[in-house]
Protein backbone atom coordinates (compact mmCIF):
# COMPACT_ATOMS: atom_id res chain seq x y z
CA UNK A 1 0.00 0.00 0.00
CA UNK A 2 0.72 3.55 -0.75
CA UNK A 3 -0.77 5.87 1.28
CA UNK A 4 -1.09 9.61 -0.34
CA UNK A 5 0.68 11.61 2.18
CA UNK A 6 0.45 15.38 2.20
CA UNK A 7 2.86 16.51 4.36
CA UNK A 8 6.58 15.36 5.48
CA UNK A 9 9.11 17.19 7.61
CA UNK A 10 8.23 20.98 7.88
CA UNK A 11 6.73 20.51 4.50
CA UNK A 12 3.19 20.12 3.22
CA UNK A 13 1.40 20.13 0.12
CA UNK A 14 -2.05 22.18 -0.26
CA UNK A 15 -4.32 20.98 -3.31
CA UNK A 16 -5.36 23.54 -5.52
CA UNK A 17 -6.99 23.24 -9.37
CA UNK A 18 -4.66 23.07 -11.88
CA UNK A 19 -2.41 25.45 -13.46
CA UNK A 20 -1.36 25.50 -17.04
CA UNK A 21 2.48 27.01 -17.21
CA UNK A 22 1.07 30.61 -17.72
CA UNK A 23 -0.48 30.46 -14.47
CA UNK A 24 2.27 28.60 -12.88
CA UNK A 25 4.51 31.46 -14.03
CA UNK A 26 2.00 33.88 -13.06
CA UNK A 27 1.73 32.38 -9.03
CA UNK A 28 5.84 32.10 -8.86
CA UNK A 29 6.07 35.55 -9.45
CA UNK A 30 3.82 37.01 -7.83
CA UNK A 31 5.14 35.06 -4.54
CA UNK A 32 8.56 36.28 -5.29
CA UNK A 33 9.73 32.82 -6.40
CA UNK A 34 10.54 33.23 -9.63
CA UNK A 35 14.17 31.44 -8.74
CA UNK A 36 12.04 28.19 -8.30
CA UNK A 37 12.13 27.65 -12.47
CA UNK A 38 12.64 29.86 -15.53
CA UNK A 39 9.26 30.85 -17.50
CA UNK A 40 11.04 29.83 -20.78
CA UNK A 41 11.51 26.25 -18.94
CA UNK A 42 7.65 26.53 -17.80
CA UNK A 43 6.67 27.56 -21.00
CA UNK A 44 8.33 24.10 -22.72
CA UNK A 45 7.67 21.90 -20.68
CA UNK A 46 4.80 22.46 -18.37
CA UNK A 47 0.76 22.44 -20.00
CA UNK A 48 -0.68 24.45 -22.14
CA UNK A 49 -3.91 23.80 -20.97
CA UNK A 50 -4.78 23.47 -17.01
CA UNK A 51 -6.69 20.28 -18.59
CA UNK A 52 -3.59 18.39 -19.11
CA UNK A 53 -2.86 18.39 -14.90
CA UNK A 54 -4.03 15.86 -12.75
CA UNK A 55 -3.00 17.37 -9.49
CA UNK A 56 -1.59 20.72 -8.58
CA UNK A 57 -0.11 21.09 -4.57
CA UNK A 58 1.28 24.62 -3.42
CA UNK A 59 4.26 23.90 -1.67
CA UNK A 60 3.82 25.55 1.66
CA UNK A 61 5.21 25.29 5.14
CA UNK A 62 3.20 22.83 7.65
CA UNK A 63 2.87 25.52 10.42
CA UNK A 64 1.80 28.46 7.90
CA UNK A 65 3.02 31.16 6.31
CA UNK A 66 3.40 31.79 2.89
CA UNK A 67 4.26 29.34 0.03
CA UNK A 68 7.82 27.82 -1.03
CA UNK A 69 6.72 26.74 -4.37
CA UNK A 70 4.34 24.58 -6.36
CA UNK A 71 4.46 21.01 -7.51
CA UNK A 72 2.02 19.36 -9.80
CA UNK A 73 0.91 15.77 -12.02
CA UNK A 74 0.43 16.08 -15.62
CA UNK A 75 -0.08 14.25 -19.07
CA UNK A 76 -1.46 10.97 -16.93
CA UNK A 77 -1.69 8.23 -19.56
CA UNK A 78 -3.04 5.30 -17.99
CA UNK A 79 -2.75 3.50 -21.41
CA UNK A 80 1.03 3.87 -21.05
CA UNK A 81 0.68 3.92 -17.64
CA UNK A 82 3.00 6.90 -16.66
CA UNK A 83 2.61 10.41 -15.37
CA UNK A 84 4.38 13.40 -15.47
CA UNK A 85 5.53 15.62 -12.17
CA UNK A 86 7.04 18.73 -11.70
CA UNK A 87 8.32 20.15 -8.43
CA UNK A 88 8.47 24.18 -8.77
CA UNK A 89 9.92 25.50 -5.25
CA UNK A 90 12.51 28.28 -4.32
CA UNK A 91 16.24 27.00 -3.64
CA UNK A 92 15.64 29.96 -1.10
CA UNK A 93 13.67 27.81 0.63
CA UNK A 94 16.31 24.89 1.27
CA UNK A 95 16.91 22.52 -0.08
CA UNK A 96 14.82 19.96 2.38
CA UNK A 97 11.85 21.67 1.12
CA UNK A 98 12.26 20.95 -2.72
CA UNK A 99 12.96 17.18 -1.61
CA UNK A 100 10.15 17.01 0.55
CA UNK A 101 7.81 18.28 -2.11
CA UNK A 102 9.38 15.86 -4.69
CA UNK A 103 8.72 13.08 -2.57
CA UNK A 104 5.41 13.74 -1.25
CA UNK A 105 4.37 14.48 -5.57
CA UNK A 106 5.77 11.45 -6.63
CA UNK A 107 4.62 8.93 -4.05
CA UNK A 108 0.80 10.79 -4.63
CA UNK A 109 1.08 9.90 -7.98
CA UNK A 110 1.88 6.21 -7.46
CA UNK A 111 -0.68 6.03 -4.51
CA UNK A 112 -3.50 7.79 -6.93
CA UNK A 113 -3.54 6.08 -10.07
CA UNK A 114 -1.79 2.61 -11.85
CA UNK A 115 1.09 3.70 -13.52
CA UNK A 116 4.46 2.40 -13.68
CA UNK A 117 6.27 4.78 -13.77
CA UNK A 118 6.71 8.64 -12.51
CA UNK A 119 8.77 10.88 -15.52
CA UNK A 120 10.14 14.16 -14.27
CA UNK A 121 11.04 16.21 -17.74
CA UNK A 122 14.01 18.75 -16.68
CA UNK A 123 16.68 20.52 -18.54
CA UNK A 124 19.15 19.72 -15.22
CA UNK A 125 21.66 17.05 -15.51
CA UNK A 126 20.00 15.38 -12.72
CA UNK A 127 16.90 16.07 -10.51
CA UNK A 128 18.33 17.77 -7.05
CA UNK A 129 14.83 17.43 -5.94
CA UNK A 130 15.68 13.06 -5.54
CA UNK A 131 19.21 12.94 -4.69
CA UNK A 132 18.88 11.00 -1.81
CA UNK A 133 17.28 8.59 -3.70
CA UNK A 134 19.12 9.32 -7.04
CA UNK A 135 20.23 5.38 -7.44
CA UNK A 136 16.08 4.62 -8.59
CA UNK A 137 15.94 7.89 -10.52
CA UNK A 138 16.71 6.40 -14.49
CA UNK A 139 17.76 8.82 -17.22
CA UNK A 140 15.57 7.13 -19.90
CA UNK A 141 16.21 9.61 -22.66
CA UNK A 142 17.74 12.96 -23.73
CA UNK A 143 16.89 15.17 -26.54
CA UNK A 144 19.46 17.69 -27.82
CA UNK A 145 19.00 21.07 -27.37
CA UNK A 146 15.62 20.84 -26.95
CA UNK A 147 14.12 23.58 -24.62
CA UNK A 148 15.10 27.41 -25.38
CA UNK A 149 16.03 28.99 -22.06
CA UNK A 150 16.68 32.45 -22.02
CA UNK A 151 18.51 32.75 -25.25
CA UNK A 152 20.12 29.47 -25.14
CA UNK A 153 19.39 25.56 -25.94
CA UNK A 154 19.42 23.24 -23.89
CA UNK A 155 18.97 19.47 -23.48
CA UNK A 156 15.60 17.88 -22.46
CA UNK A 157 16.25 14.90 -19.75
CA UNK A 158 13.92 12.80 -19.25
CA UNK A 159 13.91 10.85 -15.94
CA UNK A 160 11.63 8.19 -14.36
CA UNK A 161 11.11 6.75 -11.10
CA UNK A 162 9.54 3.44 -11.39
CA UNK A 163 6.87 1.81 -9.65
CA UNK A 164 8.91 -1.14 -7.57
CA UNK A 165 11.57 0.96 -7.06
CA UNK A 166 9.75 3.54 -5.23
CA UNK A 167 8.06 0.75 -3.39
CA UNK A 168 11.16 -0.03 -1.97
CA UNK A 169 13.13 3.26 -1.39
CA UNK A 170 10.01 5.69 -1.00
CA UNK A 171 8.59 4.85 2.37
CA UNK A 172 12.05 5.32 4.06
CA UNK A 173 12.85 8.85 2.14
CA UNK A 174 9.75 9.86 3.19
CA UNK A 175 10.47 8.87 6.99
CA UNK A 176 13.78 10.50 6.74
CA UNK A 177 12.42 13.69 5.50
CA UNK A 178 9.83 13.40 8.33
CA UNK A 179 12.20 13.49 11.46
CA UNK A 180 13.38 16.49 12.99
CA UNK A 181 16.38 17.67 12.16
CA UNK A 182 18.64 18.58 15.19
CA UNK A 183 20.48 21.90 14.40
CA UNK A 184 23.76 21.78 13.52
CA UNK B 1 16.34 27.38 -48.53
CA UNK B 2 14.36 24.78 -50.08
CA UNK B 3 11.44 25.16 -51.65
CA UNK B 4 8.12 24.27 -50.11
CA UNK B 5 6.92 21.89 -53.19
CA UNK B 6 3.89 20.33 -52.76
CA UNK B 7 3.96 17.54 -55.30
CA UNK B 8 5.69 15.04 -57.46
CA UNK B 9 5.22 13.17 -60.24
CA UNK B 10 3.10 10.47 -58.34
CA UNK B 11 2.67 12.31 -54.85
CA UNK B 12 0.42 15.28 -54.19
CA UNK B 13 0.03 16.95 -50.94
CA UNK B 14 -3.38 19.29 -50.27
CA UNK B 15 -4.22 21.21 -47.21
CA UNK B 16 -6.12 18.79 -44.99
CA UNK B 17 -9.46 20.32 -43.53
CA UNK B 18 -11.83 19.80 -41.17
CA UNK B 19 -14.21 17.52 -43.82
CA UNK B 20 -10.91 15.25 -43.72
CA UNK B 21 -11.08 14.46 -40.00
CA UNK B 22 -13.39 11.60 -40.44
CA UNK B 23 -11.27 9.89 -43.32
CA UNK B 24 -8.21 10.18 -40.77
CA UNK B 25 -9.59 8.85 -37.81
CA UNK B 26 -10.54 5.72 -40.63
CA UNK B 27 -6.96 5.39 -41.47
CA UNK B 28 -5.96 5.89 -37.80
CA UNK B 29 -8.26 3.09 -37.35
CA UNK B 30 -6.86 0.81 -39.97
CA UNK B 31 -3.43 0.91 -39.35
CA UNK B 32 -3.94 0.03 -35.45
CA UNK B 33 -1.08 1.94 -34.36
CA UNK B 34 -2.87 4.29 -31.54
CA UNK B 35 -5.54 3.47 -29.18
CA UNK B 36 -7.98 5.46 -30.22
CA UNK B 37 -10.72 7.85 -28.76
CA UNK B 38 -14.33 7.88 -29.79
CA UNK B 39 -14.42 9.80 -33.15
CA UNK B 40 -15.87 13.20 -31.28
CA UNK B 41 -13.24 13.09 -29.24
CA UNK B 42 -11.05 12.79 -32.00
CA UNK B 43 -12.37 15.47 -34.01
CA UNK B 44 -12.33 17.69 -31.25
CA UNK B 45 -8.66 17.15 -30.67
CA UNK B 46 -8.10 17.47 -34.28
CA UNK B 47 -9.65 21.26 -34.20
CA UNK B 48 -6.41 22.13 -31.39
CA UNK B 49 -4.45 22.28 -34.28
CA UNK B 50 -1.26 21.27 -36.22
CA UNK B 51 1.31 23.86 -37.82
CA UNK B 52 0.09 21.81 -41.47
CA UNK B 53 -1.53 18.98 -42.40
CA UNK B 54 -1.77 17.56 -45.62
CA UNK B 55 -4.33 15.06 -47.39
CA UNK B 56 -1.82 12.68 -49.44
CA UNK B 57 -2.94 12.13 -52.91
CA UNK B 58 -1.36 9.53 -55.11
CA UNK B 59 -1.28 9.80 -58.95
CA UNK B 60 -2.93 9.27 -61.60
CA UNK B 61 -6.32 8.32 -59.10
CA UNK B 62 -5.89 10.98 -57.45
CA UNK B 63 -6.69 8.75 -54.63
CA UNK B 64 -6.17 9.79 -50.61
CA UNK B 65 -3.85 7.44 -49.35
CA UNK B 66 -3.38 8.67 -46.27
CA UNK B 67 -2.45 12.23 -44.11
CA UNK B 68 1.28 13.98 -42.99
CA UNK B 69 1.26 16.74 -40.80
CA UNK B 70 3.72 18.94 -38.90
CA UNK B 71 3.20 20.14 -35.28
CA UNK B 72 4.69 21.55 -32.28
CA UNK B 73 6.36 24.31 -33.82
CA UNK B 74 9.04 25.59 -31.11
CA UNK B 75 11.27 28.52 -30.05
CA UNK B 76 14.21 25.79 -30.04
CA UNK B 77 13.55 25.11 -33.57
CA UNK B 78 11.99 21.91 -34.14
CA UNK B 79 8.96 20.28 -35.07
CA UNK B 80 7.30 17.15 -35.33
CA UNK B 81 6.55 15.45 -38.19
CA UNK B 82 3.74 12.64 -38.64
CA UNK B 83 2.40 10.45 -41.14
CA UNK B 84 -0.46 8.16 -41.57
CA UNK B 85 -0.92 5.74 -44.87
CA UNK B 86 -3.83 3.63 -45.36
CA UNK B 87 -2.02 0.11 -45.69
CA UNK B 88 -4.38 -1.47 -48.19
CA UNK B 89 -3.90 1.79 -50.73
CA UNK B 90 -0.08 2.67 -50.60
CA UNK B 91 1.64 1.79 -53.02
CA UNK B 92 5.15 0.97 -53.24
CA UNK B 93 7.09 4.61 -51.95
CA UNK B 94 4.66 7.04 -52.27
CA UNK B 95 4.34 7.34 -48.67
CA UNK B 96 8.10 7.73 -48.44
CA UNK B 97 7.62 10.43 -50.98
CA UNK B 98 4.78 12.41 -48.87
CA UNK B 99 6.74 11.76 -45.84
CA UNK B 100 10.03 13.64 -48.02
CA UNK B 101 8.05 16.54 -48.74
CA UNK B 102 6.29 17.05 -45.70
CA UNK B 103 9.70 17.22 -43.94
CA UNK B 104 10.72 19.58 -47.16
CA UNK B 105 8.02 21.91 -46.64
CA UNK B 106 8.48 22.44 -42.27
CA UNK B 107 12.23 23.35 -43.55
CA UNK B 108 11.38 25.87 -46.13
CA UNK B 109 8.23 27.17 -44.50
CA UNK B 110 10.20 28.01 -40.89
CA UNK B 111 13.62 29.33 -41.31
CA UNK B 112 14.03 28.81 -37.66
CA UNK B 113 13.53 25.42 -38.03
CA UNK B 114 17.09 23.62 -37.56
CA UNK B 115 15.71 20.05 -36.48
CA UNK B 116 12.53 18.18 -37.49
CA UNK B 117 11.44 15.17 -34.99
CA UNK B 118 9.69 12.07 -36.02
CA UNK B 119 8.66 9.86 -33.27
CA UNK B 120 7.60 6.69 -34.03
CA UNK B 121 7.43 2.84 -32.60
CA UNK B 122 8.89 -0.82 -33.80
CA UNK B 123 5.36 -1.43 -34.95
CA UNK B 124 5.72 0.93 -38.25
CA UNK B 125 9.19 0.96 -38.48
CA UNK B 126 9.63 -1.83 -40.80
CA UNK B 127 6.75 0.27 -42.99
CA UNK B 128 9.10 3.25 -43.27
CA UNK B 129 11.08 2.06 -45.93
CA UNK B 130 15.12 2.24 -45.74
CA UNK B 131 15.20 6.17 -45.96
CA UNK B 132 14.60 5.86 -42.10
CA UNK B 133 17.51 3.34 -41.31
CA UNK B 134 19.78 6.71 -42.77
CA UNK B 135 18.26 9.13 -40.52
CA UNK B 136 20.33 9.25 -37.12
CA UNK B 137 18.05 8.43 -33.96
CA UNK B 138 18.32 10.40 -30.71
CA UNK B 139 16.24 9.17 -27.93
CA UNK B 140 14.57 6.62 -27.16
CA UNK B 141 11.50 5.99 -24.31
CA UNK B 142 11.22 2.71 -23.15
CA UNK B 143 7.72 1.01 -22.78
CA UNK B 144 5.90 4.49 -23.16
CA UNK B 145 2.84 3.68 -25.61
CA UNK B 146 0.03 1.42 -24.98
CA UNK B 147 -1.56 -0.27 -28.52
CA UNK B 148 -2.39 -3.37 -29.97
CA UNK B 149 -2.18 -4.97 -26.18
CA UNK B 150 1.36 -4.40 -25.64
CA UNK B 151 3.48 -1.04 -24.57
CA UNK B 152 5.85 0.20 -27.06
CA UNK B 153 9.59 1.72 -26.81
CA UNK B 154 8.72 5.24 -28.45
CA UNK B 155 12.05 5.96 -30.83
CA UNK B 156 12.68 9.78 -31.74
CA UNK B 157 14.34 10.39 -35.18
CA UNK B 158 16.04 13.78 -35.87
CA UNK B 159 16.91 15.14 -39.21
CA UNK B 160 19.19 18.22 -39.33
CA UNK B 161 18.17 21.28 -42.17
CA UNK B 162 21.94 20.19 -42.62
CA UNK B 163 21.55 17.41 -43.25
CA UNK B 164 18.28 17.80 -45.47
CA UNK B 165 19.78 20.18 -47.22
CA UNK B 166 23.03 18.06 -48.59
CA UNK B 167 20.65 15.30 -49.57
CA UNK B 168 17.09 15.57 -49.12
CA UNK B 169 16.51 18.44 -50.60
CA UNK B 170 18.34 17.63 -53.32
CA UNK B 171 16.36 13.98 -53.27
CA UNK B 172 13.09 16.03 -53.51
CA UNK B 173 13.96 18.69 -56.45
CA UNK B 174 14.81 15.73 -58.05
CA UNK B 175 11.59 14.02 -57.37
CA UNK B 176 9.92 17.39 -58.84
CA UNK B 177 11.69 17.91 -61.54
CA UNK B 178 10.17 14.50 -63.00
CA UNK B 179 6.83 16.35 -62.81
CA UNK B 180 8.03 19.40 -64.76
CA UNK B 181 9.50 17.43 -67.03
CA UNK B 182 6.28 15.11 -67.89
CA UNK B 183 4.07 18.41 -67.36
CA UNK B 184 6.76 19.98 -70.12
CA UNK B 185 6.47 17.11 -72.75
CA UNK B 186 2.59 17.29 -72.45
CA UNK B 187 2.61 21.04 -72.90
Amino acid sequence: MIFPYLDAGTTALRPIDPLDGAAVDRFLSGHGLAEAVSRDVLTELWASSPDEVVAQFEVVPRDGGPPAGLSGLQRLDLNGGHVQAGVFVDPAAGAETGAAAAALTVNYAFSSWSVRKVYVWTVEQAVGELSEVSGIVRREATLREFVYDGGELRDLNIFAVYREAWQSAGPDLLQRLSRPRTPC
Amino acid sequence: MPHPHLETIRTRLRPAGEEDVPRLYDVLARLGLHSLPTPSAFAEQHRQGAEAQFAIHVRPSDDVIGFSSLQHLNRAGHIQVGIFTDPALSKLGAGAEAMMLTVNYAFATWEHVRKVYFSTTEASLRDLGRGMSLVPREAVIPEHLFFQGRLWDVHFYAITRESWEESGARIVDRMVRGLERRDGQRA
